[in-house]
């Protein structure tokens, strides 16, 4: 199996939980949103203050997901399928108006 | 009649007649007061295609039951179709306008007609009249409030007696302020006072809050105004920053959703300079609304220029916007479009959007560049004195725009330009943005909370959407205050039904399912007020910029995105393919029958 690397960026207050930008090395060529989501949570569990796994289902607090630019909810949420060379970014809650 | 005050005045400002009208049980029951009853008066006496400037518009301001009984509601809600949209507005500001309504034994007043000469509307024990106020043509609203200082008074500046179509409409306005003052700013609200020669209410109740709250037990508002001070004090004040909101330029900046140079990019190396801890360093006070413990409205002074009320929409439209990082420059611009009386969102995106012109070369005219705060205080006045270029942009960008044949540099939705937050980053505010009721609005539906829980599909977004535009139009006929739920550090939900016990002591019958109802009645409303206008599908839409990539992150919301998007949100409405109501959604939510 081809591994996959993947970029995952993190904004604001999640950057004080995660570093701002992580180069992950997966095993498969690509990977279901969830399970990303599981790994990462695995190695930054204060991360779960903001994303929640239920299940097989991902929550989120206030965050918006980016995966190549566009909305984790236009490309199948937590189904979403991850892939070599994508990149996601992180954006956290806000309060205010 | 279920609450004290049950009551209107209504001014007609032709022939001078104000008369008192008690509103019926059947629709104080439905609509309650603030939001609700201005919507459902407004749809109901507003003829639909009639020209916002033209004597057949009226203005609504109301407050709402639980003003001056329970702390903190005291928002004034401001209505009427407005003059930059020709749609349905409304527009709620801060101050102590609301509670002295309230104690003048009200909680409206409609204007009507128009006068031929400058009139201001006083409203005291002894005498409600219009009072001559030419003298007070030309005067900014800061003099207005020296004028009757000891009065809580709405007023208008110079550029709502010139029609500007953002004319903004401001409460409490006057040199070293003991309460906060507010800002009614979207929509062109003052421009519609201006139409009417309307100069001012001003008034001063006399109503105890016994005599207010006649007939609600006493242990009950005891228990309940302790409980949610309490609240207040452990859920909300730790989210409270300066000015109320500015901690989100922070939060915008590091996220990259932060306005810059017209939406062109999200964050600039030097945004430090305007978030909350330099604001922090200068501010000298920290005021509140009557009643309320919050302290949300920030003076600060820079190097001798000083403002009241600065807050995050106005540092990032009119600084990161347009590269002015200067909290001195925007100091003066704040204190200079509230003497003028001129909405800070939409001047930032006017000046923004002339400023990109310049740096493309697409404006032969007129020079104004990225920075120049100067021209900028130079051109506000222009505009609010219809001079020069100042006439075409008093318009609103819109209209401008079109004139200049550029209007893809332009960003409003149906004509009220937008707020400072790119949708390409916090995605789940673009539904918001193009769904909400007076055009391009993030208060309607703040959906990227901490406090909110969805998962990641369309479908939980719009169901975020909906229940927050549903729950704060239910808020916003209370009137509650926008601070509040936003920065609360918890999720609401005790609070509001905190809420629904206060106005079920005042003789409602309200529980945590009828109260979204309500909301949910209200929104149908102003929907059906603008699709009556003629708003339809392809005006729940968003500006061209957001649908291409931004250059420094590659964010974006595509077209087919958005739409698949919309259709979810019709669906869960009720309303048609085009966005129009069915009639089965105005059964549902109470609309049957009543208009």
């Amino acid at each position: 199996m081809n591994p996959t690397t993947i970029i995952v960026r993190f904004y604001g207050v999640l950057k004080e939980i995660v570093k701002d930008r992580l180069e992950l090395d997966l095993k498969s060529s690509e990977i279901l949103f969830t399970d990303l989501i599981k790994e990462i949570l695995r190695e930054y569990p204060a991360l779960g203050n903001y994303i929640i796994i239920s299940g097989e289902e991902v929550e989120v607090k206030g965050i918006s997901v980016l995966i190549n630019g566009r909305h984790a909810m236009f490309l199948g949420g937590d189904k979403a399928l991850i892939r070599d060379g994508d990149v996601i970014d992180v954006l956290p809650p806000l309060h205010g108006g | 009649m279920i609450y004290p005050g049950q009551a209107i005045l209504r001014v007609d400002l032709t022939n001078g007649k104000i008369e008192e009208e008690e509103l019926p049980d059947s629709i104080v029951e439905k609509f309650v007061g603030g939001k609700g009853l201005a919507t459902y008066l407004m749809y109901k006496e507003v003829k639909p295609g009639i020209d916002p400037f033209s004597p057949e518009n009226k203005l609504y301001v109301f407050g709402g039951p639980l003003a001056f009984i329970y702390p903190t509601f005291t928002r004034t809600v401001v209505a009427s179709k407005s003059p930059l949209t020709g749609l349905y507005c409304d527009s709620n500001a801060g101050g102590s306008f609301s509670i002295e309504l309230r104690r003048a034994g009200y909680v409206g007043v409609i204007l009507e007609g128009r006068s031929d000469k400058m009139k201001c509307l006083k409203i005291t024990k002894e005498e409600k009249k219009l009072i001559d106020c030419e003298s007070l043509r030309g005067k900014s609203t800061y003099e207005v409030g020296e004028v009757f200082r000891d009065y809580s008074i709405l007023t208008i500046g110079p550029a709502g007696e010139n029609l500007v179509r953002f004319a903004g409409v401001f409460i409490d306005l006057k040199k070293n302020p003991m309460t906060r003052p507010g800002v009614a700013g979207r929509g062109g609200l003052g421009a519609v006072m201006g139409s009417k020669n309307l100069k001012a209410i001003i008034l001063k109740g006399w109503l105890k809050q016994d005599e207010l709250a006649r007939g609600v037990n006493k242990d009950v508002q005891k228990d309940l105004t302790s409980r949610y001070l309490k609240i207040l004090q452990e859920d909300v004040v730790p989210g409270i920053g300066i000015g109320g909101n500015l901690p989100v330029f922070r939060v915008a900046a590091e996220a990259k959703i932060l306005p810059v140079r017209n939406f062109q990019a999200g964050s600039h190396e030097r945004w430090e300079e305007l978030a909350d801890d330099a604001w922090s360093k200068i501010t000298i006070k920290r005021i509140a609304c009557p009643t309320c413990p919050l302290r949300c409205g920030t003076t600060v002074v820079e190097d001798g220029s000083s403002t009241e009320r600065i807050e995050y929409e106005t540092v990032a439209m009119n600084g990161s916007n347009l590269m002015i990082i200067s909290r001195k420059a925007l100091a003066q611009i704040n204190t200079t479009l509230n003497a003028l009386g001129m909405d800070s969102i939409t001047t930032g995106n006017i000046m923004a959007f002339l400023m990109e012109l310049n740096e493309k070369g697409l404006l032969k005219d007129y020079e104004i560049h990225w920075g120049d705060s100067e021209s900028y205080i130079k051109l506000a006045y222009d505009i609010a004195y219809r001079r020069g270029i100042g006439n075409l942009l008093a318009e609103g960008l819109a209209r401008a725009s079109k004139a200049l044949n550029a209007e893809e540099y332009a960003m409003h939705i149906k004509r009220l330009e937008i707020p400072a937050y790119d949708p390409r980053g916090v995605v789940g505010m673009a539904l918001a943005y193009a769904t909400a009721d007076r055009g391009g609005d993030h208060l309607r539906a703040w959906t990227v909370a901490a406090e909110l829980t969805s998962k990641l599909t369309m479908e939980d977004l719009v169901n975020l959407t909906k229940y927050l535009q549903d729950r704060n139009a239910a808020l916003w006929s209370l009137v509650a205050c926008d601070n509040i739920p936003g920065n609360s550090v918890k999720p609401p939900d005790e609070m509001i039904r905190i809420y629904i016990q206060m106005l079920n002591t005042l003789g409602f019958n309200y529980d945590e399912e009828s109260f979204l109802k309500l909301g949910e009645r209200i929104y149908n409303l102003s929907r059906l007020f603008n699709t009556r206008e003629g708003i339809r599908r392809k005006d729940d839409s968003l500006p061209p910029r957001f649908h291409k990539p931004r250059e420094d992150t590659g964010w974006v919301i595509t077209k087919e995105d958005f739409e698949r998007m919309l259709d979810i949100y019709y669906s869960k409405r009720g309303w048609d393919s085009e966005g129009v109501p069915l009639k089965e959604t105005l059964d549902r939510v109470g609309l049957a029958g009543l208009i």
